[in-house]
């Protein structure tokens, strides 16, 4: 059981003949309960890779394979859309009901499920992301981060194995994406779903169990986080920047201050500089 | 005084039974220059607001006054309005629509009736206000350029209107390190030119390094208005509304509470080095 990429590829095509090659060759896997955060600057290929993983996109070379069912096979494509939730960049892109708990309620009902499940879940999803007190109203009169809590409680309601979500949080204040955070990492405890977590926001990769880096369409880099977030040369040739502890920790260093180079949090950085107190 | 706004209230579907309150009883003050940050929990109240400064929304109740004069008594202003001030809506690419970089800029311009002179002279040093070179991108198609570059002539299909205050609604979302830092210093740039700024944000990391003053909305009021030093002095009031303080400022508290002896409230990553290394007498080697 995983998501498995073996040399996908994928290009699109522009009129006059023109390629642009979005995906070398890549070769990945994604096993449940993992969770693996994709990191990258505007164009690396971040959001081309997760329409692949769920099957709206088909590899022009090479094969998707989720949980064993090949994403090229038409008869897959339910099978690969219930398995794998993809949570899109921008939530309009996702909205379609005019009241936000049918919004929410669309998918489980095109599962097929009996309506006391559908209530449970919607409702369940509801909560998960703080928006209950909204459940009766349009989302179009809601704020742009609601919309966005929106549409991430709209997949949280089909269940699926793997969650692919694409910069979920850019449009939440710090609490309500803390909120998230802690969702999914309990997601993948309690049902040990697989969740890839794209993002520009350095800070969200620190809990991960690896991250990807992705430049021009490659992954060029795959590793656990502080093997990742602390290599200054790979940060800086992927057009990243250092988390704001990591920055200190390097910047105290420099003057002679004996605390480690290869800090990525909060808590390190106070727990280094408490015992040198 | 550049803007105004006084006791202004802005409710959604006014009347009917899905009324919604987004903005009540919200004054403040816009003066020629200012950097200011609005800031505020998801849903409470910032983009409405924004767009009632800009006169694109007319309040519910109160007044919105424009270099001394009500824009709403006065329907004549409309005008006004447009080169007073400017609003980049969220994400403002979705609405650029013409064939090219070039015609898109030149619409509002146009609209007013310029000449095309003047039109090309304004897209250019707009253009160059966002760091793109006009001769390199005006016949370009905008649905051709990267994330960060359309969003950069977005924002200067507004420049070209010159604005006296330029309100930007989360600029940055959706932009990689490089897209932001380069289109906030831009940002930063055009406020030193004289431009004052109004910057929606729920990034408190961006807001300390940039904004003069913050203004924080919750629920539709806005419940402070100092600066940026003052506002993330309270991290339990910003937590309560969903907000947090800077990276900085959060070090800097916990380190004071094992009992470095550092200042409080440093806001940037530099001013908490400089409180640390200030300290070096209290560390081990």
């Amino acid at each position: 059981m995983s998501i498995n990429l073996s040399a996908a590829s994928f290009s699109y095509l522009l009129p006059k003949g023109r390629v642009i090659k979005a995906i070398q060759p890549t070769t990945l896997s994604i096993q449940p309960g993992e969770f693996v955060a994709v990191i990258g600057a505007n164009g690396s290929g971040k959001s081309t890779l997760a329409k692949l993983l769920n099957g709206l996109l088909l590899p022009t070379n090479g094969e998707v394979l989720i949980d064993g069912h090949n994403t090229k096979d038409a008869d897959n494509k339910v099978f690969a859309r219930r398995r794998v939730g993809l949570v899109f960049q921008n939530p309009d892109n996702q909205l379609t009901a005019t009241i936000v708990e049918d919004d929410v309620a669309f998918g489980p009902e095109n599962l097929g499920l009996p309506p006391e499940e559908i209530r449970a879940r919607v409702d369940r999803a509801l909560k998960t992301v703080g928006m209950t007190e909204h459940k009766d109203e349009d989302p179009h009169n809601l704020s742009a981060g609601q919309r966005q809590k929106i549409a991430v409680a709209g997949i949280l309601a089909m269940e699926p194995k793997y969650l692919v979500m694409d910069e979920p949080t850019s449009m939440l204040d710090p609490v309500g994406r803390r909120a998230i955070l802690e969702t999914l990492s309990e997601l993948r405890q309690k049902s040990s779903i697989g969740i890839v977590y794209i993002t520009h926001i350095i800070e969200e990769t620190v809990e991960a169990d690896r991250i990807l880096v992705m430049t021009e369409g490659k992954i060029i880099a795959n590793g656990p986080p502080r093997e990742i977030l602390t290599d200054e040369s790979l940060m800086e040739s992927a057009s990243l920047y250092m988390t704001r502890p990591t920055d200190l920790a390097r910047r105290l260093a420099k003057q002679g201050i004996p605390v480690s180079k290869d800090i990525i949090t909060v808590e390190e950085v106070v727990k280094e500089l408490c015992s040198l107190k | 005084m550049l803007i105004e706004i006084e006791d202004v209230s802005y409710t959604y579907l006014a009347g009917s039974e899905a009324a919604n309150s987004a903005v009540s009883n919200a004054s403040l003050t816009i003066d020629r220059g200012e950097f200011i940050a609005l800031i505020g929990p998801t849903g409470s109240g910032k983009s409405t607001l924004a767009q009632v400064l800009a006169g694109l929304l007319k309040p519910s109740f109160g007044k919105v006054i424009y270099e001394g004069s009500d824009i709403w008594e006065e329907p004549k202003l409309l005008a006004k309005r447009r080169s007073l001030t400017g609003l980049v809506f969220q994400e403002p690419e979705k609405q650029l629509f013409e064939m090219t970089v070039e015609e898109d800029i030149a619409f509002w311009p146009k609209n007013l009736g310029l000449g095309p002179k003047e039109i090309t002279t304004r897209a250019m040093s707009a253009l160059s206000a966002v760091g793109l070179d006009y001769e390199q991108y005006k016949d370009r198609s905008p649905f051709t350029l990267s994330g960060g570059e359309m969003r950069r002539v977005a924002i200067a299909g507004i420049l070209v209107m010159n604005p006296k205050v330029l309100i930007v609604d989360e600029p940055t979302v959706g932009l990689d390190h490089r897209g932001r830092t380069g289109l906030m210093d831009k940002i930063q740039k055009l406020n030193q030119g004289g431009t004052a700024i109004v910057f929606v944000s729920h990034d408190m990391d961006t807001v300390a390094e940039y904004a003069q003053r913050v203004v924080l909305i919750n629920e539709g009021s806005i419940i402070q208005d100092s600066s940026p030093r003052e506002v993330f002095r309270n991290k339990e009031m910003l937590n309560k509304v969903g907000l947090d303080v800077p990276v900085a400022t959060e070090i800097g508290a916990r380190l004071r509470e094992v009992g470095y002896h550092i200042a409080p409230g440093p806001i940037s990553v530099s001013e908490l080095e400089t409180g640390i290394l200030a300290t070096r007498g209290e560390i081990k080697r």
